[in-house]
């Protein structure tokens, strides 16, 4: 289960989701640039981002969870949101996705809206509060 | 008053035995006189002139102090006269031993200019009259004061006068107080400062609820409140849908020309296009801003199959129409949008025997 809530921090609105597709991604955003002199010697330039990190999700969602999704990402495309994702882990992060495109793959018979609808989502931002890992 | 005396010591001669007489030969005799008057005039003439010559930016304090003290043993029956006289402008005129009328006319007039304009000044004046009298008659005692604060700036003007006329002995005809004010504030400029405190306290809430798997199907956006204006929350109402066919009209304002087309395939696609700025700070922090009037796309990505030729036909003629104008689409959800055929390049497709496809991209709003 994913809850988003925005604006962060004086919440006000909260979305609850189903957890995303795997292949779901968490990359850092640090870059790393190699300059190499004629004589073979090697710069790096390092670009940080202070621990930032870029989370990719993918959703399935009912056509009707697609139009509230689509409506809080509406009122809150620029703005900061918390995340809680399927790991439990709690996240500050913004939309930076540009279009956000809702395809209506198929029928969804029972399911509000009668269609299933994906949605990508590229968020980035920062991890505040992790679980503690399992002991064994 | 008379004299009297007092014989101190005498001398006598016995000149008979019993019964006889005695002569005084010798006899001492001290006079008792009686207290002299004594008339003294005591007079005290005092004349303070302060002439300053500042070379620097103020003097930080001008005092005078004056204080006299008449301390009289008096072994007589009365003084005649104990005068204190301060004279800065002093006129006195006295007609006589009793006089009918003492008039005396005290200025005291403190002029600063002052040439800033942030300087607290204080200005006091104190004056002090009093009348002692022991035995007066047909007096007349005026007491006049005249306060004139002038100045550039006078946060605050106070006169304050006290009378306090003490007669222990004697007669009073009339006891008369009379205060003249005159104050005159010149006013050069007035300003007008805003003292503004401001506190800005907002509060928001949310909420959610659990345990049921629905939330995460339908459209449950759980909204809160919020004092924080700058962002609109999603509608708590769910849009509501319906099957329908997806048509074309134009133009949007009173339509003449209506198209009905077949409702598009999968892979349709509602799509969100924002402006934003995305920045990353020199610390790594990235900045993320959007203002609010601007432009938010709203795309909608169609694929019709299974047309007839004649659907065909009038597809053609109506991009004709309304190319580059508004027109309206109901789609196949029963929602109205208005909005323009932003690629009418698309090209018309046959993969199939009499399998006539369109594609056409719609950026609009709904209705």
């Amino acid at each position: 289960m994913i809850i988003l809530q925005a604006p962060w921090p004086k919440v006000e609105t909260t979305t609850i989701l189903r957890s995303p597709q795997f292949n779901d991604v968490q990359a850092k955003q640090n870059t790393v640039d190699i300059k190499r002199a004629m004589d073979g010697a090697k710069t790096t330039y390092v670009k940080t981002t202070n621990s930032r990190y870029k989370l990719t999700y993918q959703f399935l969602v009912s056509r009707m969870k697609a139009l509230e999704l689509r409506a809080f990402v509406y009122s809150y495309y620029s703005s900061k949101i918390k995340l809680i994702n399927h790991k439990n882990e709690i996240w500050i992060v913004n939309f930076i996705s540009n279009p956000f495109a809702f395809e209506t793959i198929g029928s969804a018979k029972g399911a509000p809206g009668n269609e299933d609808v994906t949605i990508t989502l590229e968020l980035e931002g920062f991890l505040i509060s992790a679980p503690s890992p399992p002991n064994c | 008053m008379a004299d009297e005396l007092r014989i101190t010591r005498q001398y006598v001669d016995a000149l008979t035995f019993d019964p006889g007489y005695a002569l005084i030969t010798r006899q001492y005799v001290e006079v008792l006189q009686s207290s002299s008057l004594f008339i003294e005039v005591v007079t005290d003439t005092l004349s303070l002139i302060q002439t300053e010559v500042d070379a620097g930016p103020r003097p930080a304090s001008a005092n005078n102090s004056v204080s006299f003290t008449h301390s009289e043993i008096d072994a007589g029956p009365r003084p005649a006269s104990v005068n204190s006289i301060i004279s800065f402008i002093d006129t006195e005129i006295d007609r006589g031993p009793r006089p009918d009328s003492a008039h005396h006319s005290l200025g005291i007039t403190d002029s600063y200019t002052i040439h800033q304009s942030t300087i607290n000044l204080s200005v006091t004046n104190t004056l002090i009259f009093a009348h002692h009298g022991g035995r007066v008659y047909n007096i007349s005692a005026n007491n006049t004061l005249v306060f004139i604060p002038m100045g550039a700036r006078i946060t605050t003007a106070n006169n304050v006068l006290t009378f306090v006329e003490l007669i222990s002995a004697g007669k009073s005809e009339d006891i008369e107080n009379t205060i003249v004010l005159i104050q005159t504030v010149i006013t050069q400029s007035t300003l007008n400062k805003l003292v503004v405190d401001s506190l800005l306290l907002t509060h928001s809430g949310t909420y959610q609820l659990e345990g049921s798997s629905c939330i995460q199907h339908n459209y449950t956006p759980f909204v809160g409140f919020s004092t924080d204006i700058e962002t609109t929350p999603p509608d708590v109402v769910a849009p509501t849908l319906s099957a329908a066919i997806m048509t074309l009209t134009y133009p949007y304002v009173s339509p003449t020309t209506t198209l009905v087309l077949r409702n598009p395939q999968f892979s349709n696609k509602d799509t969100l296009n924002f402006n934003r700025v995305n920045r990353q700070t020199r610390g790594g922090t990235l900045i993320v801003y959007a203002n609010s009037i601007w432009p938010k796309i709203q795309t909608l990505q169609v694929e019709v199959r299974w047309l007839k030729p004649t659907q065909l036909e009038n597809y053609l003629t109506f991009l004709g129409l309304s190319l580059g104008k508004e027109i309206g689409l109901l789609d196949h959800e029963n929602r109205q949008w208005r909005g323009i055929i932003t690629k009418p390049d698309t090209p018309v497709s046959n993969p199939e025997n009499k399998d006539l496809t369109i594609s056409f991209e719609f950026e609009g709003e709904l209705v």
